[in-house]
């Protein structure tokens, strides 16, 4: 039992640590700009002159304090990702959050399309077990989820395009636009994580279902449909709640390949833009958004496990 | 009139070479207010003889053959759709470890409520007033029936189990085990309220455990199991007194060497 404390005590201790991770986060992100090739000034230069005079490119380097130490620049920089100014895009101009805001909702459609997938698949795999003990079916899931998840997404993404889009003509090869885009990138993205969880679900049911106090509810007359959805469903989705968290952060980490393929207008393919037009303040807030959003959707994941399960909830004994 | 008998109880393992009995042939009778001592060691079939009772044998055992007339009514015992109604309320069964035989998530409460609503189908109002009724009956408050079962204690939770059985009023309750691994104190409190349940629902109880001892001062009637057979039944009294199974002498043979160290 968590016991000490209660759930305010350990949301401290937990933000504390997503402080830390953030900061270290902050520091790989800051170290792109030291460690990349090139010079930032030349770069903006060059966007509006064919060859910039370097008197320019020294003043432009001394305004925007790229001629002092790097643990000063890292400071200054850091000081202003506090107050949410991510600075501006060397190649736009514009401000990097207004890019980011633009290309947010995109990313989160096709994520949160996976992720209904993921839940929505491995808890019917899940069940099933629980139906019947269907065992040719944990035959074929293991292998077919491995092989999905070890297939490089940009493979899958062809299959499922030569397959649905082009033979079968149901669905649009790319892009963005309408539930009928949104299939074949959000099936890339879950397909994989979908039936490696739903193993880790048949599992957890299979186990669940030797408890006793599923074979009690059993013996004290309750129908099947009641026990299944009171006491088996419980029991074996709230454990599954932390792995859901952790899925929904690797997710946002498989658009980068998705989103490209699919020419999916989200924050992946703006990564890939902004890495390819080496922007780097652009690069920057997007890893440092994607970090925030893989820490939050885990938090928020334990945090909804803890409140949902009363032995982790710290709730005190009256024995 | 006795509330049930049971008549020719076969229990199989079914085996590629064939079925392999578990269980073979088991009868006795109960009547009410009566306490039936299940007896036996390790593997006799006691506990297979309690599950084909309550219909919850777990696949692929199954019962083969077997009569059960309950209250009047018969019911084919290898047929598993003649249960659904009678568990629960005709026929409880209490496992042996009783603190997991409550969902962690849930409740206490409710937990006892859903089974009335499930079973007898009271409505939910007058569940809820006689789970805190049944609760109450065997010392636990209101607090008790809001807690989770991980916060109450283990003699807590087995009076939770006692409750529920009060508020189902089943015509036969049967006990797993129910003081294995309880200290002399507490086993002696246990007993003393499960006889005072069966008394006041006027059911029958079966009374399963390999401690003759505590069976001795317990059962007004006992059978031993011995693989998968009942080898000797018969009133307490007079089947210690004269044990006719080899079984049967040398497990009252050790009790008498245990109650002489005892004095």
């Amino acid at each position: 039992m968590s016991g000490s404390g209660g759930i305010l005590a350990w949301l401290a201790r937990r933000l504390a640590a997503v402080l830390v991770v953030l900061w270290g986060t902050s520091l790989v992100a800051f170290s792109l700009q030291i460690i990349s090739p090139g010079d930032p000034a030349e770069l903006i230069l060059r966007t509006r002159y064919e060859t910039p005079a370097p008197e320019k490119v020294a003043q432009l380097r001394q305004r925007m304090g790229l001629d002092r130490p790097a643990i000063e620049q890292y400071l200054a920089w850091l000081g202003r990702v506090a107050r949410l100014d991510l600075g501006r895009s060397y190649r736009t101009g514009e401000p990097v959050s207004r890019e980011i805001a633009a290309r947010l909702p995109a990313t989160l459609e096709l994520a949160l399309a996976a992720f209904a997938l993921v839940v929505g698949l491995s808890v019917l795999l899940g069940l099933a077990a629980a139906w019947r003990r269907t065992r040719w079916l944990d035959r074929l899931l293991q292998p077919v989820g491995l092989g999905l998840v070890s297939l490089p997404s940009y493979w899958l993404a062809l299959l499922l395009i030569a397959l649905f889009a082009l033979d079968l003509g149901w669905l649009p090869v790319a892009g963005f636009g309408g539930p009928a885009t949104l299939v074949l990138p959000a099936l890339t993205l879950g397909l994989g994580v979908a039936a490696m969880q739903g193993r880790v679900l048949r599992v957890k049911v299979l186990e669940a279902l030797g408890q006793d106090y599923l074979r009690f509810a059993l013996a004290k007359g309750l129908g099947r449909g009641r026990i299944v959805l009171r006491h088996l469903l419980p029991n074996t989705l709230v454990p599954m709640i932390t792995l859901w968290g952790m899925s929904l952060g690797s997710l946002l980490g498989g658009v980068v390949v998705v989103e490209t393929i699919f020419a999916w207008p989200g924050l992946g393919r703006l990564l890939v833009e902004a890495l390819l037009n080496r922007d780097l303040p652009l690069v920057q807030g997007v890893v440092l958004l994607m970090a925030l959003l893989f820490i939050g959707s885990s938090l928020l994941a334990d945090l909804l496990q803890r409140l949902l399960d009363p032995r982790l909830a710290g709730e005190g004994t009256h024995g | 009139m006795s509330i049930m008998t049971l008549e020719d109880l076969w229990v199989d393992l079914p085996l590629p070479e064939g079925p392999r009995p578990l269980v073979r042939g088991v009868s006795f009778r109960l009547e009410a207010g009566q306490v039936l001592g299940l007896m036996g060691l390790s593997g006799a079939g006691k506990t297979l003889t309690a599950c084909a009772l309550s219909g919850l044998l777990p696949p692929p055992l199954r019962a083969a053959r077997g009569r059960l007339r309950l209250n009047g009514h018969a019911l084919d015992l290898s047929r598993a759709g003649a249960w659904r109604k009678a568990r629960g309320s005709q026929v409880l069964l209490l496992f042996q470890g009783a603190g997991a035989a409550l969902n962690p998530l849930m409740r206490v409460g409710p937990q006892i409520e859903e089974a009335l609503i499930a079973g007898p189908g009271l409505p939910r109002r007058q569940a809820r007033e006689r789970a805190a009724q049944a609760l109450e009956r065997f010392g636990l408050g209101a607090r008790a029936a809001r807690s989770h079962p991980h916060q109450l204690s283990g003699g807590m939770r087995r009076r939770v189990l006692l409750a529920l059985a009060w508020a189902l009023r089943p015509r036969v309750l049967i006990a797993d085990e129910p003081t294995n691994g309880l200290d002399a104190a507490s086993r002696d409190e246990m007993s003393q309220m499960f006889s005072q349940l069966t008394q006041e629902l006027g059911a029958g109880l079966i009374l399963i455990s390999h401690d003759l001892r505590g069976l001795a001062s317990w059962a007004d009637h006992l059978a031993v199991m011995d693989q998968g057979e009942v080898v000797e039944q018969g009133p307490t009294a007079a089947l210690l007194a004269r044990p006719e199974h080899a079984l049967t002498h040398s497990l009252v043979e050790s009790l008498a060497f245990l109650e002489g160290a005892h004095v």
